[in-house]
Protein backbone atom coordinates (compact mmCIF):
# COMPACT_ATOMS: atom_id res chain seq x y z
CA UNK A 1 0.00 0.00 0.00
CA UNK A 2 1.33 2.94 -1.35
CA UNK A 3 0.78 6.26 0.70
CA UNK A 4 1.78 9.87 0.00
CA UNK A 5 2.73 12.56 2.94
CA UNK A 6 2.30 16.23 3.06
CA UNK A 7 3.44 17.72 6.16
CA UNK A 8 2.93 21.86 5.62
CA UNK A 9 2.23 22.60 9.64
CA UNK A 10 5.47 24.97 10.24
CA UNK A 11 8.59 25.98 8.20
CA UNK A 12 8.77 22.28 5.76
CA UNK A 13 7.12 21.70 3.49
CA UNK A 14 7.02 18.33 2.72
CA UNK A 15 6.39 15.42 0.83
CA UNK A 16 7.23 11.59 0.83
CA UNK A 17 6.19 8.26 -0.38
CA UNK A 18 6.22 5.37 1.83
CA UNK A 19 5.60 1.44 1.33
CA UNK A 20 3.02 0.34 3.54
CA UNK A 21 4.02 2.62 6.77
CA UNK A 22 7.51 1.32 6.92
CA UNK A 23 9.51 1.69 3.76
CA UNK A 24 10.77 5.30 2.70
CA UNK A 25 10.19 5.52 -1.33
CA UNK A 26 10.79 9.10 -1.47
CA UNK A 27 11.13 11.98 1.54
CA UNK A 28 11.13 15.43 -0.03
CA UNK A 29 11.63 18.45 2.32
CA UNK A 30 12.03 22.24 1.04
CA UNK A 31 13.15 23.91 4.03
CA UNK A 32 12.16 27.51 4.37
CA UNK A 33 14.97 27.99 7.24
CA UNK A 34 16.95 30.29 5.49
CA UNK A 35 14.62 32.68 4.43
CA UNK A 36 13.04 32.73 8.09
CA UNK A 37 16.76 33.21 9.53
CA UNK A 38 16.56 37.28 8.92
CA UNK A 39 13.77 37.14 11.52
CA UNK A 40 15.45 34.59 13.87
CA UNK A 41 11.85 32.70 14.01
CA UNK A 42 9.29 31.58 11.73
CA UNK A 43 7.35 34.60 10.32
CA UNK A 44 3.64 32.57 10.40
CA UNK A 45 2.47 34.67 7.26
CA UNK A 46 5.86 34.50 5.21
CA UNK A 47 5.54 30.23 6.04
CA UNK A 48 1.95 30.04 4.27
CA UNK A 49 3.29 31.99 0.85
CA UNK A 50 5.69 29.99 0.53
CA UNK A 51 4.16 26.63 0.93
CA UNK A 52 1.69 28.04 -1.36
CA UNK A 53 4.19 28.23 -4.00
CA UNK A 54 6.52 25.03 -3.14
CA UNK A 55 3.40 22.67 -2.91
CA UNK A 56 3.05 21.84 -6.54
CA UNK A 57 6.44 21.53 -6.47
CA UNK A 58 7.33 19.46 -3.70
CA UNK A 59 4.43 16.94 -3.95
CA UNK A 60 5.52 16.00 -7.90
CA UNK A 61 8.90 16.15 -7.13
CA UNK A 62 7.80 13.19 -4.02
CA UNK A 63 5.68 11.37 -6.94
CA UNK A 64 9.17 11.36 -9.15
CA UNK A 65 11.55 10.09 -6.53
CA UNK A 66 9.31 7.61 -5.66
CA UNK A 67 9.56 6.74 -9.55
CA UNK A 68 5.51 6.69 -9.39
CA UNK A 69 2.61 8.47 -10.30
CA UNK A 70 -0.72 9.43 -8.69
CA UNK A 71 -2.10 6.32 -10.30
CA UNK A 72 0.04 4.28 -8.00
CA UNK A 73 -0.88 6.03 -4.74
CA UNK A 74 -3.59 3.96 -2.69
CA UNK A 75 -4.33 7.19 -0.09
CA UNK A 76 -2.67 10.56 0.84
CA UNK A 77 -2.41 11.31 4.37
CA UNK A 78 -2.27 15.07 4.83
CA UNK A 79 -0.96 17.21 8.90
CA UNK A 80 -4.44 18.80 9.67
CA UNK A 81 -3.37 19.81 13.26
CA UNK A 82 -0.90 21.11 15.33
CA UNK A 83 0.52 24.17 13.54
CA UNK A 84 0.37 27.39 12.01
CA UNK A 85 -2.84 27.42 10.66
CA UNK A 86 -2.52 29.41 7.99
CA UNK A 87 0.53 26.78 6.76
CA UNK A 88 -2.01 23.80 8.04
CA UNK A 89 -4.72 25.04 5.42
CA UNK A 90 -2.23 24.83 2.37
CA UNK A 91 -1.75 21.36 2.67
CA UNK A 92 -5.08 20.31 3.91
CA UNK A 93 -6.33 22.14 1.25
CA UNK A 94 -4.20 20.87 -1.80
CA UNK A 95 -4.30 17.21 -0.14
CA UNK A 96 -8.19 17.36 -0.60
CA UNK A 97 -8.34 18.58 -4.41
CA UNK A 98 -5.48 16.03 -4.83
CA UNK A 99 -7.25 13.43 -3.65
CA UNK A 100 -11.27 14.37 -4.87
CA UNK A 101 -9.09 14.76 -8.23
CA UNK A 102 -7.99 11.15 -8.30
CA UNK A 103 -10.53 9.54 -5.87
CA UNK A 104 -8.41 8.71 -3.94
CA UNK A 105 -8.50 8.48 0.19
CA UNK A 106 -7.72 10.61 2.29
CA UNK A 107 -7.08 11.12 5.80
CA UNK A 108 -5.84 14.27 8.36
CA UNK A 109 -2.82 13.12 10.61
CA UNK A 110 -2.21 14.62 13.92
CA UNK A 111 1.29 15.71 13.59
CA UNK A 112 2.79 15.13 17.31
CA UNK A 113 1.39 11.83 16.75
CA UNK A 114 3.42 11.67 13.72
CA UNK A 115 6.50 12.50 15.28
CA UNK A 116 6.56 9.47 18.04
CA UNK A 117 5.38 7.40 14.87
CA UNK A 118 9.18 8.47 12.86
CA UNK A 119 11.62 6.04 14.48
CA UNK A 120 8.93 3.38 14.20
CA UNK A 121 9.96 3.96 10.24
CA UNK A 122 13.23 2.95 11.03
CA UNK A 123 12.99 -0.20 13.67
CA UNK A 124 9.62 -1.71 14.96
CA UNK A 125 8.69 -1.17 18.48
CA UNK A 126 6.56 -2.47 20.58
CA UNK A 127 3.93 -0.56 22.88
CA UNK A 128 3.53 0.66 25.23
CA UNK A 129 6.58 3.04 25.69
CA UNK A 130 7.20 6.53 26.87
CA UNK A 131 7.23 9.18 24.44
CA UNK A 132 9.37 12.53 24.17
CA UNK A 133 8.15 14.69 21.82
CA UNK A 134 10.41 18.20 21.56
CA UNK A 135 10.39 20.43 19.15
CA UNK A 136 10.17 24.31 18.86
CA UNK A 137 6.65 23.90 19.19
CA UNK A 138 6.50 20.81 21.66
CA UNK A 139 8.04 19.82 24.88
CA UNK A 140 5.43 16.48 25.77
CA UNK A 141 5.88 13.44 27.85
CA UNK A 142 4.03 10.63 27.30
CA UNK A 143 2.73 7.32 27.01
CA UNK A 144 2.08 5.17 24.45
CA UNK A 145 -0.35 2.34 23.76
CA UNK A 146 -0.76 2.43 20.60
CA UNK A 147 -0.17 4.69 17.66
CA UNK A 148 -2.74 6.89 17.73
CA UNK A 149 -3.69 6.03 21.63
CA UNK A 150 -1.24 8.80 23.67
CA UNK A 151 -1.44 9.71 27.76
CA UNK A 152 0.10 13.08 28.40
CA UNK A 153 2.03 12.70 31.38
CA UNK A 154 3.76 16.05 31.25
CA UNK A 155 4.45 19.06 28.68
CA UNK A 156 5.67 22.79 29.18
CA UNK A 157 3.97 25.25 31.39
CA UNK A 158 5.01 27.76 29.28
CA UNK A 159 8.10 27.58 26.45
CA UNK A 160 8.80 24.86 24.05
CA UNK A 161 12.49 23.35 24.67
CA UNK A 162 13.53 23.80 21.00
CA UNK A 163 11.96 27.94 21.41
CA UNK A 164 14.08 27.97 24.55
CA UNK A 165 17.06 26.96 22.71
CA UNK A 166 16.05 29.66 19.54
CA UNK A 167 15.35 32.39 21.69
CA UNK A 168 19.06 32.08 23.82
CA UNK A 169 20.78 31.55 20.38
CA UNK A 170 19.10 34.98 18.87
CA UNK A 171 19.87 36.78 21.88
CA UNK A 172 23.42 35.78 21.39
CA UNK A 173 23.82 35.79 17.65
CA UNK A 174 24.86 32.13 17.74
CA UNK A 175 22.81 31.66 14.41
CA UNK A 176 19.28 29.78 13.63
CA UNK A 177 18.04 27.68 13.71
CA UNK A 178 19.10 27.91 17.48
CA UNK A 179 19.48 23.89 18.44
CA UNK A 180 21.82 23.10 16.10
CA UNK A 181 23.59 26.44 16.75
CA UNK A 182 23.50 25.19 20.39
CA UNK A 183 24.28 22.01 19.81
CA UNK A 184 27.53 22.95 17.42
CA UNK A 185 28.68 25.52 19.96
CA UNK A 186 28.50 23.18 23.02
CA UNK A 187 30.54 20.59 21.53
CA UNK A 188 33.83 22.56 22.58
CA UNK A 189 32.26 24.18 25.63
CA UNK A 190 32.63 22.89 28.86
CA UNK A 191 28.79 22.74 30.83
CA UNK A 192 30.48 23.45 34.17
CA UNK A 193 31.06 27.44 33.22
CA UNK A 194 27.52 28.17 34.37
CA UNK A 195 25.37 26.28 36.69
CA UNK A 196 21.40 27.85 35.98
CA UNK A 197 18.87 27.12 38.24
CA UNK A 198 16.27 24.53 37.98
CA UNK A 199 13.01 24.54 38.51
CA UNK A 200 11.13 22.21 40.49
CA UNK A 201 7.44 21.95 39.59
CA UNK A 202 4.94 20.70 41.91
CA UNK A 203 1.05 20.30 41.95
CA UNK A 204 0.02 20.74 45.80
CA UNK A 205 1.94 17.75 46.79
CA UNK A 206 2.22 15.74 44.01
CA UNK A 207 5.17 15.54 41.51
CA UNK A 208 4.39 16.10 37.84
CA UNK A 209 6.22 15.71 34.94
CA UNK A 210 5.98 18.99 33.76
CA UNK A 211 8.85 21.55 32.50
CA UNK A 212 9.13 24.76 32.09
CA UNK A 213 11.81 26.61 30.21
CA UNK A 214 11.28 30.27 30.93
CA UNK A 215 13.20 30.68 33.98
CA UNK A 216 16.32 28.82 32.28
CA UNK A 217 16.04 31.28 29.33
CA UNK A 218 15.27 34.29 31.42
CA UNK A 219 18.62 33.15 33.49
CA UNK A 220 20.56 32.48 30.63
CA UNK A 221 19.62 35.90 28.80
CA UNK A 222 19.51 38.43 31.89
CA UNK A 223 21.21 36.69 35.09
CA UNK A 224 24.00 35.61 33.93
CA UNK A 225 26.64 37.25 36.02
CA UNK A 226 24.89 35.38 38.80
CA UNK A 227 24.97 32.28 37.45
CA UNK A 228 28.74 32.23 35.95
CA UNK A 229 31.29 30.04 37.18
CA UNK A 230 34.30 32.65 37.19
CA UNK A 231 37.06 29.83 36.43
CA UNK A 232 35.92 29.40 33.89
CA UNK A 233 36.37 31.79 30.92
CA UNK A 234 32.61 33.59 29.41
CA UNK A 235 32.89 31.84 25.62
CA UNK A 236 29.75 30.92 23.34
CA UNK A 237 31.05 27.60 23.82
CA UNK A 238 30.66 27.34 27.25
CA UNK A 239 27.80 29.57 27.41
CA UNK A 240 25.61 26.72 24.85
CA UNK A 241 27.00 23.84 26.87
CA UNK A 242 26.18 24.67 30.12
CA UNK A 243 22.90 26.23 28.88
CA UNK A 244 22.51 22.72 26.62
CA UNK A 245 22.87 20.60 29.52
CA UNK A 246 20.42 22.66 32.42
CA UNK A 247 17.90 22.40 29.20
CA UNK A 248 18.46 18.21 28.14
CA UNK A 249 19.33 17.61 31.51
CA UNK A 250 15.87 18.95 33.03
CA UNK A 251 14.10 16.88 30.64
CA UNK A 252 15.58 13.75 31.22
CA UNK A 253 15.07 13.77 34.94
CA UNK A 254 11.45 13.90 34.00
CA UNK A 255 11.23 11.39 31.43
CA UNK A 256 13.43 9.29 34.04
CA UNK A 257 10.95 9.80 36.42
CA UNK A 258 8.22 9.02 33.78
CA UNK A 259 9.53 5.47 33.42
CA UNK A 260 10.38 4.90 36.51
CA UNK A 261 6.57 5.64 38.08
CA UNK A 262 5.08 3.62 35.02
CA UNK A 263 7.67 0.99 34.69
CA UNK A 264 8.30 1.37 31.27
CA UNK A 265 11.37 1.16 30.02
CA UNK A 266 11.53 1.97 26.55
CA UNK A 267 11.68 5.55 25.27
CA UNK A 268 10.68 6.91 21.86
CA UNK A 269 11.96 10.30 20.91
CA UNK A 270 10.59 12.47 18.01
CA UNK A 271 11.20 16.26 16.49
CA UNK A 272 13.67 18.57 16.04
CA UNK A 273 15.35 18.82 19.68
CA UNK A 274 15.44 14.76 19.19
CA UNK A 275 18.22 15.26 17.26
CA UNK A 276 20.51 16.66 19.72
CA UNK A 277 23.60 14.91 20.62
CA UNK A 278 24.05 15.63 23.95
CA UNK A 279 20.01 14.55 24.46
CA UNK A 280 20.97 11.29 22.52
CA UNK A 281 24.13 10.26 24.46
CA UNK A 282 22.82 11.06 28.01
CA UNK A 283 19.46 8.91 26.68
CA UNK A 284 21.36 5.98 24.26
CA UNK A 285 23.94 5.46 27.46
CA UNK A 286 21.20 5.17 30.21
CA UNK A 287 22.11 2.14 31.39
CA UNK A 288 18.15 0.43 32.10
CA UNK A 289 16.73 2.39 29.27
CA UNK A 290 16.23 1.38 25.76
CA UNK A 291 15.92 4.40 23.97
CA UNK A 292 15.16 4.60 20.00
CA UNK A 293 15.59 7.65 18.15
CA UNK A 294 14.53 8.74 14.43
CA UNK A 295 17.18 8.96 11.89
CA UNK A 296 18.28 12.25 11.58
CA UNK A 297 16.90 13.25 8.30
CA UNK A 298 13.52 12.29 9.88
CA UNK A 299 13.67 14.30 13.70
CA UNK A 300 12.29 17.52 11.75
CA UNK A 301 8.91 17.81 10.25
CA UNK A 302 8.80 15.60 7.06
CA UNK A 303 6.19 14.33 4.84
CA UNK A 304 7.42 10.16 5.53
CA UNK A 305 5.98 10.29 9.29
CA UNK A 306 2.80 11.45 7.90
CA UNK A 307 2.37 8.97 5.26
CA UNK A 308 3.96 6.12 7.88
CA UNK A 309 1.38 7.27 10.52
CA UNK A 310 -1.28 7.79 7.34
CA UNK A 311 -1.32 4.22 6.58
CA UNK A 312 -1.84 2.62 10.14
CA UNK A 313 -4.96 5.09 9.82
CA UNK A 314 -6.11 4.31 6.39
CA UNK A 315 -5.50 0.32 6.99
CA UNK A 316 -7.51 1.32 9.83
CA UNK A 317 -10.17 2.20 7.89
CA UNK A 318 -10.27 6.12 8.62
CA UNK A 319 -11.34 8.30 5.93
CA UNK A 320 -11.46 12.78 5.99
CA UNK A 321 -14.21 14.33 4.49
CA UNK A 322 -14.12 16.71 1.69
CA UNK A 323 -14.84 19.51 5.17
CA UNK A 324 -11.56 18.25 6.39
CA UNK A 325 -9.84 21.23 8.09
CA UNK A 326 -6.92 22.67 9.73
CA UNK A 327 -6.98 23.15 13.31
CA UNK A 328 -3.57 24.87 15.19
CA UNK A 329 -4.08 23.41 18.56
CA UNK A 330 -5.41 19.50 19.29
CA UNK A 331 -7.89 18.13 21.48
CA UNK A 332 -8.41 14.85 23.14
CA UNK A 333 -5.03 13.97 24.16
CA UNK A 334 -5.81 12.36 27.48
CA UNK A 335 -3.78 13.80 30.63
CA UNK A 336 -3.06 11.34 33.56
CA UNK B 1 -14.02 24.75 -22.80
CA UNK B 2 -14.74 23.24 -19.80
CA UNK B 3 -13.15 25.31 -16.50
CA UNK B 4 -13.26 25.10 -13.06
CA UNK B 5 -12.54 28.74 -11.15
CA UNK B 6 -12.72 29.55 -7.24
CA UNK B 7 -13.18 32.70 -5.76
CA UNK B 8 -12.03 32.86 -2.13
CA UNK B 9 -10.47 36.29 -1.98
CA UNK B 10 -13.31 37.84 -0.04
CA UNK B 11 -15.82 36.30 2.85
CA UNK B 12 -18.20 35.27 0.56
CA UNK B 13 -16.54 31.56 -1.10
CA UNK B 14 -17.63 31.45 -5.08
CA UNK B 15 -17.40 28.41 -7.49
CA UNK B 16 -17.97 28.14 -11.08
CA UNK B 17 -17.80 25.71 -13.54
CA UNK B 18 -18.45 26.15 -16.99
CA UNK B 19 -19.54 22.90 -19.05
CA UNK B 20 -18.65 24.29 -22.72
CA UNK B 21 -16.77 20.78 -24.63
CA UNK B 22 -17.99 21.98 -28.32
CA UNK B 23 -15.47 24.31 -29.45
CA UNK B 24 -13.75 28.01 -28.01
CA UNK B 25 -16.38 29.71 -29.09
CA UNK B 26 -18.86 27.84 -27.83
CA UNK B 27 -17.34 28.71 -24.64
CA UNK B 28 -17.40 32.42 -25.36
CA UNK B 29 -21.15 32.59 -26.40
CA UNK B 30 -22.08 30.64 -23.04
CA UNK B 31 -20.05 33.49 -21.09
CA UNK B 32 -22.23 35.95 -22.69
CA UNK B 33 -25.58 33.91 -22.09
CA UNK B 34 -25.31 31.32 -19.23
CA UNK B 35 -28.59 30.20 -18.73
CA UNK B 36 -28.44 28.41 -22.80
CA UNK B 37 -30.86 25.82 -22.43
CA UNK B 38 -28.95 22.12 -23.83
CA UNK B 39 -30.45 20.78 -27.11
CA UNK B 40 -32.65 17.58 -26.65
CA UNK B 41 -31.14 14.74 -26.04
CA UNK B 42 -27.70 16.43 -25.10
CA UNK B 43 -25.86 16.76 -22.23
CA UNK B 44 -26.92 20.48 -20.37
CA UNK B 45 -24.22 22.92 -20.56
CA UNK B 46 -23.33 26.25 -19.59
CA UNK B 47 -22.01 27.87 -16.49
CA UNK B 48 -23.26 26.40 -12.84
CA UNK B 49 -22.11 29.29 -10.11
CA UNK B 50 -22.39 28.69 -6.18
CA UNK B 51 -22.11 31.77 -3.90
CA UNK B 52 -21.83 30.98 -0.21
CA UNK B 53 -22.48 33.64 1.93
CA UNK B 54 -20.99 32.13 5.66
CA UNK B 55 -17.80 34.30 6.74
CA UNK B 56 -14.42 32.84 6.31
CA UNK B 57 -15.36 28.78 6.21
CA UNK B 58 -13.62 28.53 2.91
CA UNK B 59 -11.52 25.66 3.91
CA UNK B 60 -14.18 23.32 5.04
CA UNK B 61 -16.85 24.38 2.50
CA UNK B 62 -14.37 24.74 -0.82
CA UNK B 63 -14.34 21.11 -2.61
CA UNK B 64 -18.13 20.27 -1.66
CA UNK B 65 -19.25 23.33 -3.45
CA UNK B 66 -16.59 22.16 -6.46
CA UNK B 67 -18.14 18.66 -5.87
CA UNK B 68 -21.55 19.87 -6.25
CA UNK B 69 -21.24 22.40 -8.80
CA UNK B 70 -19.11 19.40 -10.84
CA UNK B 71 -22.51 17.13 -10.55
CA UNK B 72 -24.85 20.04 -11.49
CA UNK B 73 -22.59 20.55 -14.72
CA UNK B 74 -22.63 16.70 -15.89
CA UNK B 75 -18.64 16.82 -15.47
CA UNK B 76 -16.63 14.06 -14.38
CA UNK B 77 -12.99 15.78 -13.12
CA UNK B 78 -11.09 14.33 -15.62
CA UNK B 79 -13.01 16.41 -18.75
CA UNK B 80 -12.13 19.59 -16.93
CA UNK B 81 -10.01 21.59 -19.62
CA UNK B 82 -8.54 24.61 -17.35
CA UNK B 83 -8.88 25.26 -13.83
CA UNK B 84 -8.51 28.57 -12.21
CA UNK B 85 -9.02 31.17 -9.28
CA UNK B 86 -8.14 34.64 -8.06
CA UNK B 87 -4.71 35.65 -8.00
CA UNK B 88 -5.15 38.61 -5.43
CA UNK B 89 -5.32 40.72 -3.78
CA UNK B 90 -7.62 39.81 -1.22
CA UNK B 91 -8.09 37.27 1.83
CA UNK B 92 -4.41 36.31 2.01
CA UNK B 93 -5.93 33.13 3.71
CA UNK B 94 -8.66 32.58 1.12
CA UNK B 95 -6.30 32.98 -1.74
CA UNK B 96 -4.09 31.06 -0.45
CA UNK B 97 -7.29 28.47 0.01
CA UNK B 98 -7.93 28.49 -3.85
CA UNK B 99 -4.25 28.36 -5.20
CA UNK B 100 -3.72 24.77 -3.17
CA UNK B 101 -6.70 23.57 -3.89
CA UNK B 102 -6.34 24.45 -8.03
CA UNK B 103 -2.80 23.23 -7.62
CA UNK B 104 -4.20 19.88 -5.91
CA UNK B 105 -6.40 19.60 -8.67
CA UNK B 106 -3.80 20.40 -11.71
CA UNK B 107 -1.15 18.02 -10.09
CA UNK B 108 -4.09 15.35 -9.92
CA UNK B 109 -5.55 16.13 -12.98
CA UNK B 110 -2.43 16.83 -15.11
CA UNK B 111 -4.25 19.83 -16.31
CA UNK B 112 -3.65 23.24 -16.38
CA UNK B 113 -4.09 26.41 -14.29
CA UNK B 114 -4.57 30.35 -14.52
CA UNK B 115 -4.47 32.78 -11.79
CA UNK B 116 -6.68 36.16 -12.75
CA UNK B 117 -5.82 39.17 -10.72
CA UNK B 118 -9.11 39.74 -8.43
CA UNK B 119 -9.24 43.30 -9.33
CA UNK B 120 -9.47 42.45 -13.21
CA UNK B 121 -12.43 40.13 -12.69
CA UNK B 122 -13.92 42.86 -10.74
CA UNK B 123 -13.52 45.45 -13.08
CA UNK B 124 -14.54 43.57 -16.22
CA UNK B 125 -18.01 44.09 -17.91
CA UNK B 126 -17.93 47.36 -16.80
CA UNK B 127 -16.41 49.43 -19.35
CA UNK B 128 -19.58 50.28 -20.91
CA UNK B 129 -21.08 51.83 -18.50
CA UNK B 130 -17.93 54.35 -17.72
CA UNK B 131 -14.80 55.75 -19.26
CA UNK B 132 -12.91 55.12 -15.84
CA UNK B 133 -13.28 51.98 -13.58
CA UNK B 134 -12.00 51.46 -10.37
CA UNK B 135 -12.85 48.10 -8.43
CA UNK B 136 -12.33 48.04 -4.32
CA UNK B 137 -11.42 45.71 -1.95
CA UNK B 138 -11.19 46.48 2.01
CA UNK B 139 -7.82 45.91 2.89
CA UNK B 140 -8.61 46.91 6.49
CA UNK B 141 -6.42 49.70 8.59
CA UNK B 142 -8.20 52.59 6.44
CA UNK B 143 -6.26 51.23 3.00
CA UNK B 144 -8.23 49.79 0.20
CA UNK B 145 -7.29 46.76 -2.24
CA UNK B 146 -7.95 48.92 -5.50
CA UNK B 147 -6.70 49.68 -8.92
CA UNK B 148 -7.38 52.33 -11.76
CA UNK B 149 -9.36 50.58 -15.77
CA UNK B 150 -9.43 52.50 -18.41
CA UNK B 151 -12.42 51.30 -21.24
CA UNK B 152 -11.20 47.66 -19.84
CA UNK B 153 -7.25 48.20 -19.28
CA UNK B 154 -5.53 48.63 -16.35
CA UNK B 155 -3.69 51.93 -16.24
CA UNK B 156 -3.23 52.48 -12.89
CA UNK B 157 -1.97 50.44 -9.99
CA UNK B 158 -2.87 47.94 -8.13
CA UNK B 159 -2.70 49.40 -5.24
CA UNK B 160 -2.80 49.10 -1.19
CA UNK B 161 -3.80 52.51 -0.78
CA UNK B 162 -6.35 55.07 1.45
CA UNK B 163 -8.63 57.05 -0.33
CA UNK B 164 -6.70 60.11 0.10
CA UNK B 165 -3.91 59.14 -2.34
CA UNK B 166 -6.07 57.37 -4.45
CA UNK B 167 -7.98 60.47 -4.82
CA UNK B 168 -5.07 62.27 -6.12
CA UNK B 169 -4.77 59.80 -8.48
CA UNK B 170 -8.28 59.87 -10.06
CA UNK B 171 -9.84 62.33 -13.13
CA UNK B 172 -11.99 64.91 -11.58
CA UNK B 173 -13.81 65.57 -15.24
CA UNK B 174 -14.74 62.50 -16.49
CA UNK B 175 -17.27 59.31 -14.84
CA UNK B 176 -15.63 57.04 -12.33
CA UNK B 177 -17.79 54.16 -11.45
CA UNK B 178 -16.70 52.16 -8.17
CA UNK B 179 -17.22 48.59 -8.10
CA UNK B 180 -16.20 45.59 -6.26
CA UNK B 181 -17.46 44.71 -2.99
CA UNK B 182 -15.93 47.55 -1.21
CA UNK B 183 -16.85 50.32 -4.17
CA UNK B 184 -19.65 52.06 -2.37
CA UNK B 185 -17.62 51.81 1.00
CA UNK B 186 -14.57 53.58 -0.28
CA UNK B 187 -16.76 55.60 -2.63
CA UNK B 188 -18.11 57.63 0.27
CA UNK B 189 -14.76 58.13 2.22
CA UNK B 190 -13.56 60.12 -0.79
CA UNK B 191 -14.16 63.81 -1.62
CA UNK B 192 -17.91 64.47 -3.00
CA UNK B 193 -17.83 64.91 -6.77
CA UNK B 194 -21.03 64.44 -8.88
CA UNK B 195 -19.38 62.42 -11.85
CA UNK B 196 -18.15 59.37 -8.99
CA UNK B 197 -20.68 56.60 -9.11
CA UNK B 198 -20.77 53.22 -7.45
CA UNK B 199 -22.32 50.03 -8.06
CA UNK B 200 -24.50 48.53 -5.16
CA UNK B 201 -24.92 45.25 -4.13
CA UNK B 202 -21.93 43.83 -5.49
CA UNK B 203 -20.71 41.64 -3.11
CA UNK B 204 -20.77 38.39 -4.74
CA UNK B 205 -17.79 38.12 -7.49
CA UNK B 206 -18.87 38.06 -10.56
CA UNK B 207 -17.46 34.26 -11.45
CA UNK B 208 -18.61 34.54 -15.09
CA UNK B 209 -16.03 37.07 -15.72
CA UNK B 210 -12.98 34.98 -13.48
CA UNK B 211 -14.00 32.43 -16.26
CA UNK B 212 -13.96 34.46 -19.59
CA UNK B 213 -10.75 36.23 -17.92
CA UNK B 214 -8.94 32.97 -17.41
CA UNK B 215 -9.98 31.67 -20.75
CA UNK B 216 -9.00 34.64 -22.76
CA UNK B 217 -5.32 34.58 -20.56
CA UNK B 218 -4.69 30.86 -21.25
CA UNK B 219 -5.10 31.42 -24.97
CA UNK B 220 -3.43 34.65 -24.87
CA UNK B 221 -0.01 33.47 -22.51
CA UNK B 222 -0.82 29.70 -21.81
CA UNK B 223 -0.70 27.88 -17.96
CA UNK B 224 0.70 29.09 -15.08
CA UNK B 225 3.52 27.51 -13.75
CA UNK B 226 3.66 25.01 -10.71
CA UNK B 227 5.31 27.55 -8.43
CA UNK B 228 3.11 30.60 -9.23
CA UNK B 229 2.56 32.68 -6.25
CA UNK B 230 -0.21 35.25 -5.45
CA UNK B 231 0.03 39.05 -5.80
CA UNK B 232 -0.38 40.50 -1.70
CA UNK B 233 0.18 44.12 -2.52
CA UNK B 234 1.03 43.76 1.26
CA UNK B 235 4.30 42.67 3.28
CA UNK B 236 3.97 40.27 6.20
CA UNK B 237 3.86 41.87 9.61
CA UNK B 238 7.28 41.21 10.35
CA UNK B 239 8.51 42.68 6.88
CA UNK B 240 6.33 46.11 7.48
CA UNK B 241 8.47 46.17 11.39
CA UNK B 242 11.31 45.50 9.35
CA UNK B 243 11.35 48.03 7.15
CA UNK B 244 10.51 50.59 9.44
CA UNK B 245 13.28 49.91 11.66
CA UNK B 246 15.36 50.31 8.52
CA UNK B 247 14.02 53.59 7.86
CA UNK B 248 13.68 54.90 11.47
CA UNK B 249 16.55 56.97 12.27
Amino acid sequence: MLILGIESSCDECAAAVVRDGRQILSNIIASQVELHARWSGVVPELASRLHAEWIQDVVSQALAAANCTMADIDGIAVTDRPGLVGALLVGVSFAKALAWSCAKPLVGVNHILAHLYAPLLAEPVEYPFIGLIVSGGHSLICRADGFDDIAILGTTIDDAVGEAFDKVAKHYGFGYPGGVAIDRLARSGDARACRFPVPFLYKGKHKTYDVSYSGLKTAAIRQLDQFWNPAYPRTDANLAAAFEKAAIDMLCGKLLLAAEDTGIKTIVAGGGVAANSYLRSVLANHPSLRCFFPPLALCGDNGAMIAGLGFRLLQRGDRAGLDLNASPRVAGFRRT
Amino acid sequence: MNCLAIDCSTEILGVAVLHAPDTENTAAQLLKHPYRQPANGTTPQGLVSLSIDTGFRHAERLMSAVDYCMREAGLAAEELDLLTCSGGPGSFTGLRIALSTIKGLALGLAKPFVLVPTLDIWAYGYQALAPVVVPALDAKRSQFYTAIYRQGCLVDGPFDINPAALQAKLPSDESVLFVGPHGGLLSRQLGSNSRWYFMPQTRQAPLHSLVALAIAGYQHSGAASAEAGLLYLRASDAEEAAARQEKAP
